[in-house]
């Protein structure tokens, strides 16, 4: 797969900016830049899910993995409320995969980018976003009160 | 296709610096440049500017801006290097996502290009610059200046 030259470049700055953010300030920095993103980046994602609710997140991932060409899998749990989000190998998670291939070392929390710009938009809605990862990177999105 | 995922990029650049500048003022937003311009990412660029000089130059924009619609003419000679961008991609991201361009998005290239020609034995001139899509950058080698002085 080509990578754009320009997708390339916001990734390794992407990237670069959580570590400056980090040593030239603090991680709490670093947290409230993601947190920044969530209120102001992320209006596709907010009108979807306050007009579908889980629904509008498959729809915002499935649109956004695919442009992505990521290995993901995507499921809706109804009856649980819940979206799950699986990359099948977290190394070829279309960032880190760009790193690796440009032999960048991401930011050691670059993971935790992931619920730290989607989580707080999606707790505006009560829902919690979960991390776990191990080969793959397993995300559940579930109401607070599941 | 990963080129579609570009515009919501170059937004999110916009939102960064804004919210370096909210946070850290102006000096903090140029110095976080200055660090982008000095970090990791460029050094092949420099190195590369290092040895082939204005050439160099003129591949690391050719090579930034292929595949991204960037409307430009450039012009090469022994101790010269123009670049005219006639419409930057970013700002027309920025319309078609109704974004509000941030006033010190520009700035980020200069102080790329100013590294860059530091680094690398050269001198920058930013020529004009709209903020609105259009600008012209020159790098100059420095022996010219010299003799012309």
């Amino acid at each position: 797969m080509k990578v754009p030259a320009k997708y390339r470049d916001f990734i390794l700055n992407y990237n670069e900016t959580f570590k400056y953010l980090e040593k030239e300030y603090s991680r709490k920095q670093v947290d409230d830049y993601w947190e920044y993103l969530s209120r102001n980046f992320l209006k596709k994602l907010d009108k979807l899910v306050k007009e579908k609710g889980i629904s509008g997140m498959y729809e915002y991932w499935n649109y956004n993995l695919d442009r992505e060409e990521a290995p993901y899998k995507l499921e809706i749990d109804e009856k649980r409320n819940m979206f799950v989000k699986t990359m099948t190998d977290w190394k070829k998670c279309p960032p880190i995969k760009v790193m690796i291939d440009n032999n960048i070392e991401p930011y050691r929390d670059y993971c935790m980018h992931c619920p730290g710009v989607y989580g707080p938009l999606l707790q505006d809605y009560g829902f919690n976003f979960k991390v776990k990862r191990n080969k793959e990177c397993r995300v559940e999105i579930t109401r607070e009160n599941n | 296709m990963l080129e579609d995922v570009v515009p919501d990029w170059d937004v999110l650049r916009n939102l960064t610096y804004k919210y370096v500048y909210e946070n850290f003022g102006r000096e903090g937003l140029l110095k976080y440049y200055r660090h982008m311009a000095n970090s990791d990412f460029y050094k092949d660029v420099i190195d590369n500017v290092k040895k082939e000089g204005l050439k160099g130059v003129k591949r690391y924009w050719e090579n930034s801006s292929a595949d991204d619609g960037t409307s430009y003419n450039q012009k090469l000679t022994r101790d010269k290097y123009s670049l005219e961008v006639n419409n930057c991609m970013a700002f027309k991201h920025f319309r078609d996502k109704k974004e509000k361009p941030f006033e010190m998005f520009c700035d980020y290239c200069m102080v790329v290009n100013s590294v860059i020609a530091d680094k690398s034995n050269l001198f920058y001139e930013l020529k004009k610059c709209d903020k609105k899509g259009k600008c012209k950058h020159i790098f100059y080698r420095k022996a010219e200046l010299e003799s012309t002085s």
